[in-house]
């Protein structure tokens, strides 16, 4: 404990007037040199941005090398005496009177805030963040220069201490340079242009700085405030369950925060979290090779940064796929023993934190693509490789230090936490050379090993699933803002009539289909290809064409089972499109494969499709008992279909086709496989449905069906429409429809 | 007959697999992928028999790998003949293939090699690591390891060979009942019944309370003597055994391949007059069902598509059974679990661990039985058309269907819970109910998912033109995210439970309807943007 009592300058090693005049030397000093600086930028020596860069960068290396020296202010105990449980005096431990000790603290916050915001600032052009940065830094570093005296003795914590020590001299090249830095920067912004930021802007702004300066919170900041917490978060208490709870719900909100942003915005802010994650790491002194960044978050928080700055791939997909499921095993399962405000469970909460957070955002916001399967196996193959380095450096360096354990390879903790002790002690292997002793624990080490290669799978299908859902979720939204499109459009096509109303009013009654095509999937080639057609009221039209030319295609376009990729189809003047239901109203289908729910009975499947097509019970009644009549299937009606000929489920698939009367009857390939009675009625039926005014479109290739019903046919070929004729022309030219369909004759269209 | 018993094999083969690939440079990254996992397998399994012989102690010898060959080939013989009942008399390429000019036995050995081939496939990641994994630990002589390469080729080749004898006496059976629904019901629900009281006799016969220390000892004598005395009567996997460890060598492999050639003339024997017979019956349009009825128009479409649900399921019982059979086997599972768990004495933490092995097995049942849920549109086939076809908002379909699924799977659960409160007096009647709610709940927002699963990607065509749902993947899928709900609540609810024992229930129930409101405004969502865009 420090046994130490404030006393004013006049302990120093000088005297009061001497130091003044020095801190008068090295604002002149800071002055000037950014004003050399600043001429030399303007006389095109150098360039502003890029030097600001190095400059800033510089003065972030200057302070992360004086945070491997222990500061006597870090042990300041309870400034706020909130805590009167622990048995310490706290008055103890000041080195200042409450106010001074409080602003000191907050000034070394600030200063580390502002370093990572001029360092990150410089290389974003972000023009708020220099402002701040520089504005602020100018502030601060001037306090800094004023307080000089202070802060050296909150270093050392000592009655004598010396400006030209090396604390001294750090702090006071440090000092400099940040009010070089600043002034620098705020020139920078000048000669960029300054642009005038709205109250908004600039509220966002200071939002974002106490964001950062929470991000860079001095570890023992708490602890210097408020003493201890009196809880250890550990075994899923409730303040553990809060820490577990705080990387994802801080997660969704980051997100849901910058998702928006522009790109460059969401990186800085990334940045800056990798910045303060170094930071962070460094805050607690390290030494021997103990102090190694070997563990697998602490090396996550250098990978990330040398991922980030040096924009390298690979070392963030390691991060992503192995560092993300260590830090969530550490933050589940943590290896602390000691108050939530102490040094040691800050710096394992904040290192934590951050190897967990960071990877997820990083490919949440597109930082970094999302990575695929590969990536993962790469990460594999790193892990196994650092996995096989630590297991041999913790075997090694233990001769060295006796609490060397790297990714707990070498410690009891984790078969001690899984009470498996002897699956590690029980299977050793130690061999010497030379005076070094080596021992492996081989059974636990690759448990260990597989375990965390199933968790890093598991890992995957997190990820995946995750990813999976934002596509879908996506590609909703695209869809749904697609629908309300087209409803748009059919309103103003619609031109104030109602959506139950045809679109296309002059072809009311017919079949219009104008520059059709059909491509599937991604086929290069199209399966229909710019077809037209009209067919109009009270005709049989004949749809004709070798197996795979393009009819159930069209067919199936027509009615509706298949979207359309380019043209209109009309139905009775509704677009198929945009008014499906309603043209559907006017169709009834027999499709080429008469699909049927076998375990129905024919009326119960009748019934059905009249439901569908809101048949009243009297009508259906009325026109069933007429098609059973018609196509002698009465006797059959109140069996199973899976019962059925293929000729009875033709039928069937008629009468059900039929039972809502349509204007539009269409029928694929009706007359397949029927013997000659049953083909001999259905063909009756098209002849007697078209004779009452309605159309009937049908496709065949049995020529010499359709040379007999026929009014006019169309041949296609290869997806293209070879021609329309009329059935009646054709005799009259004596052409037979054989010849036309071999020969394929288009002039005598 | 070779040659063509050859093309009838490839063209099987080429219909389940990507033969293509043979020839491609992505094979060896495959094999070599299966290698690896083979390698990882055999790593995993020698810990898992070391743990089984060094901590649990139960003795890993010849004794035992008889014993697992018994039980793994048992299993495997039982899946095999469900396949096989399928694969061989109801698979729709059987009308292609019996058209071919090719004899019916050649069919039907066709069938029995590509069987034995995928079988085949499977052992590879399972008896392969095993028996290394046993060699290991025994540290056994190379002589077994040779002796080990012909047992993975011939212990496919048993299980599909007893599968085929066993299949033809059950396709009978299954083709007698295919007619008769209220028998094959009144059978099911007997032999349900059977053996829910015998569970219950069996279970309650275990003398309490259960301490699992003494009982362990039992235990292990009892195995240690059920494995030997099961090798008297392994039969050929006796032999099998014997052979591994190098015992009468010659007269074992003698007796084994004696007993494939047995096993293959009497399957071949039993076919000759039998397999055609059988898989014609399927194909044929024999039954007659009359369902007299009148023309009737549904209040609703709702209406008009649940009724349809309703008739298919009823004139479909086999099938109903098929896919809820987890479901039905819910009771079994809880009350032999529960009763073993209340029979222990148990400390404050023994109980709240009771409901947390609970609520994570009922849950991984129930949820991975919503299988119709994550078929229930690619069910629909080439039927779907009409649905497509038709000028009316048949998206109603979805939820008639939902409806039937939440209707049957809750009474389900409704008459499961009533048994094992009865069952079980001595089990908190709250927390029973409890749980319940909580599974009706979750069991709710699975299906929405597991519809969504569907609706998103329905293989209507797959299934019109193969009739078959094996291997579909939305019903793996839909398993996976059932087993990660389950994973998910029992994980939350060990942690209330633990640490918030009055608020356990209370936070449990809030999560789990937050969740299903979450599914239910995804699958409306869907439901109402995709369904017009499914496409057969």
């Amino acid at each position: 404990m420090v046994n130490y009592t404030y006393q004013p300058f006049s302990q120093l090693d000088m005297t009061g007037d001497l130091m003044v005049l020095l801190k008068i030397a090295w604002v002149v000093t800071a002055v000037l040199a950014a004003g050399l600086l600043v001429v030399l930028v303007r006389k095109d020596k150098l360039e502003s941005r890029r030097l600001l860069k190095y400059l800033a960068s510089f003065l972030l290396l200057v302070y992360v090398l004086r945070l491997y020296v222990h500061d006597a202010i870090d042990d300041t105990f309870n400034l706020f005496t909130i805590d009167i449980v622990t048995d310490r005096d706290a008055f103890e431990t000041w080195l200042f009177p409450v106010g001074r000790s409080f602003f000191l603290i907050v000034l070394r916050w600030l200063s580390v805030t502002l370093f990572v915001w001029l360092a990150v600032g410089s290389f974003f052009k972000h023009r708020l963040t220099l402002l701040l940065g520089g504005t602020l830094g100018v502030l601060v570093s001037l306090s800094n220069i004023v307080l000089y005296d202070t802060h050296l003795v909150a270093f050392l914590g000592e009655e004598v201490v010396s400006w030209t020590s090396y604390r001294g001299l750090q702090f006071a090249i440090e000092s400099v340079l940040f009010l070089t830095v600043s002034l620098f920067a705020l020139y920078v912004l000048l000669h960029e242009g300054m642009k005038v930021f709205t109250w908004r802007q600039v509220a966002l702004g200071s939002v974002a700085f106490l964001a950062t300066m929470l991000a860079v919170m001095p570890q023992a900041l708490l602890y210097n405030l408020f003493g201890n917490y009196g809880e250890t978060p550990i075994d899923f208490n409730g303040i553990h369950l809060v820490i577990i709870a705080m990387p994802f719900v801080f997660t969704i909100v980051f997100f849901f925060i910058f998702r928006k942003q522009p790109h460059a915005i969401k990186e800085m802010a990334l940045v800056v979290m990798v910045v303060a994650a170094v930071l962070q790491y460094f805050y607690v002194p390290r030494s021997g090779v103990s102090g190694l960044p070997l563990h697998l978050c602490n090396m996550a928080v250098i990978l990330m940064f040398i991922a980030f700055v040096f924009r390298k791939e690979q070392f963030f997909y390691f991060t992503y796929f192995a560092n993300v499921i260590g830090a969530l095993a550490a933050i589940l399962l943590p290896n602390y023993d000691g108050d939530l405000n102490s040094l040691g469970v800050m710096h394992f909460g904040y290192n934590h934190f951050y190897a967990f957070v960071i990877p997820i955002l990083a490919v949440a916001l597109k930082v970094f693509p999302r990575p695929q399967l590969k990536h993962m196996y790469q990460a594999i193959a790193v892990f196994t490789v650092y996995f096989i380095a630590v297991v041999f450096l913790n075997a090694w360096f233990r001769n060295y230090h006796s609490s060397v354990d790297y990714f707990f390879t070498y410690s009891d903790h984790l078969t001690d936490l899984f009470g498996a002790r002897r699956v590690q002690y029980d299977y050793q292997l130690t061999f010497a050379w030379r005076d070094l002793s080596f021992t492996f624990f081989p059974l636990f080490q690759v448990i260990y090993y597989i375990a965390f290669i199933f968790l890093m799978f598991m890992g995957w299908y997190v990820y995946d699933t995750f990813y999976v859902a934002f596509d879908r979720q996506h590609a909703l939204a695209q869809r749904q803002r697609e629908l309300r499109l087209s409803r748009a459009s059919l309103k103003q096509a619609l031109a104030g009539r109602r959506f139950d109303e045809p679109v296309n009013l002059g072809g009311q009654n017919m079949i219009s289909i104008r520059n059709f095509s059909k491509t599937y999937g991604r086929a290069a080639i199209k399966a229909v290809d710019n077809f037209s057609l009209e067919v109009k009221q009270g005709e049989v039209f004949g749809f004709l064409g070798h197996n795979g030319a393009g009819k159930s295609t069209t067919i199936k376009c027509l009615v509706g089972i298949q979207s359309i990729t380019e043209g209109e189809i009309d139905v009775c003047g509704y677009s198929i499109k945009t008014q499906a239901l309603y043209a559907k109203r006017h169709m009834g289908y027999v499709s080429d494969n008469h699909a049927m729910y076998e375990k129905l009975t024919g009326r119960e499947y009748v019934n059905y499709v009249a439901d569908l097509y809101e048949v009243d019970e009297e009508t259906r009644q009325e026109r069933l008992h007429y098609y059973l009549e018609r196509l002698s299937l009465k006797h059959a009606i109140d069996h199973e279909i899976k019962s059925y000929s293929h000729g009875m489920k033709q039928k069937l698939a008629v009468i059900a086709s039929l039972i809502h009367d349509p204007r539009v009857w269409i029928l694929d390939e009706p007359l397949t496989g029927l013997d000659p009675t049953s083909a001999y009625l259905i063909k009756e039926t098209m002849r007697e449905h078209a004779n009452r005014g309605n159309i009937v479109f049908f496709s065949s290739h049995v020529i010499e069906v359709v040379e007999k019903i026929c009014d006019r046919i169309a041949i296609i070929n290869r997806g293209q429409l070879e021609g329309i004729y009329e059935l009646d022309t054709l005799r009259k030219d004596n052409i037979a429809l054989e010849d036309l369909y071999m020969h394929n004759k288009k002039d005598l269209q | 007959m070779l040659k063509r018993l050859y093309v009838l094999c490839l063209m099987q083969l080429s219909n389940k697999m990507d033969l293509k690939l043979a020839r491609s440079k992505r094979f060896l990254a495959r094999v070599a992928l299966r290698a690896l996992v083979i390698v990882l397998m055999t790593i995993v399994m020698t810990m898992v028999l070391h743990v089984i012989g060094n901590i649990l102690y139960i003795p890993v010898n010849n004794y035992f790998i008889i014993f697992v060959l018994l039980i793994t080939q048992g299993i495997s013989i039982a899946a095999a003949t469900n396949g096989l009942m399928t694969d061989l008399y109801k698979s729709r390429d059987n009308q292609i293939l019996h058209a071919l000019p090719v004899n019916n036995d050649e069919i039907f050995l066709s069938k029995l090699i590509v069987y034995s081939l995928n079988e085949f496939m499977k052992n590879l990641y399972v008896l392969i690591p095993l028996l290394f994994a046993f060699g290991f630990v025994n540290q056994l002589h190379p002589v077994y390891y040779v002796n080990m390469i012909p047992m993975v080729i011939i212990l496919p080749l048993l299980s599909v060979g007893f599968a085929a004898l066993l299949s033809m006496p059950l396709s009978m059976f299954r083709n007698f009942l295919s007619d008769k629904n209220i028998l094959t019901f009144i059978l099911t629900v007997v032999l349900i019944g059977v053996l829910f009281g015998l569970t219950v006799t069996l279970v309650n016969r275990i003398p309490t309370p259960i301490r699992i220390v003494q009982l362990y000892n039992r235990f292990i004598i009892q195995l240690t003597l059920i494995m030997q005395s099961s090798a008297s009567y392994g039969l050929i996997y006796t032999v099998i055994g014997h052979m591994l460890f190098g015992i009468n060598i010659v007269v074992n492999y003698l007796i084994v391949l004696a007993t494939l050639l047995g096993l293959a003339l009497t399957v071949m024997g039993f076919s000759k007059p039998l397999y055609f017979k059988l898989a014609s019956q399927s194909q044929e349009f024999a039954v007659k069902k009359i369902h007299v009825k009148s023309n009737r128009r549904e209040k609703s479409l709702f209406m008009t598509f649940l009724r349809k649900e309703w008739i298919i399921a009823k004139r479909s019982v086999n099938q109903l059974i098929s896919d809820y059979a987890l479901l039905i086997a819910l009771p079994f599972f809880m009350v032999v679990l529960n009763t073993i768990y209340m029979g222990m004495n148990r400390s404050t933490t023994g109980n709240q661990l009771v409901i947390i092995f609970n609520v994570f097995i009922v849950l991984l049942l129930v949820t991975a039985s919503n299988t119709a849920s994550a078929s229930a549109i690619t069910t629909e086939g080439s039927e779907f058309i009409l649905l497509k076809a038709a000028p009316s908002d048949t998206r109603w379909m979805a939820w008639a269907k939902i409806a039937f699924n939440l209707i049957f799977s809750s009474l389900v659960l409704t008459f499961s819970f009533l048994l094992f409160t009865l069952v079980l007096p001595v089990f908190p009647t709250v927390d029973i109910w409890l749980l319940y709610g909580l599974v009706i709940i979750l069991n709710s927002a699975h299906i929405f998912w597991s519809f969504q699963i569907d609706l998103l990607n329905p293989r209507l065509s797959d299934y019109a033109m193969t009739g078959s749902l094996s291997g579909n993947p939305n019903i793996r899928e839909s398993i996976s995210s059932g087993f990660v709900i389950s994973l998910l609540f029992g994980a939350i609810s060990a942690l209330l439970f633990f640490t918030m024992r009055p608020l356990a229930w209370p936070v449990l129930y809030m999560l789990a309807l937050i969740f299903a409101v979450f599914r239910l405004y995804f699958f409306r969502s869907f439901l109402r943007t995709y369904f017009i865009d499914i496409e057969y």
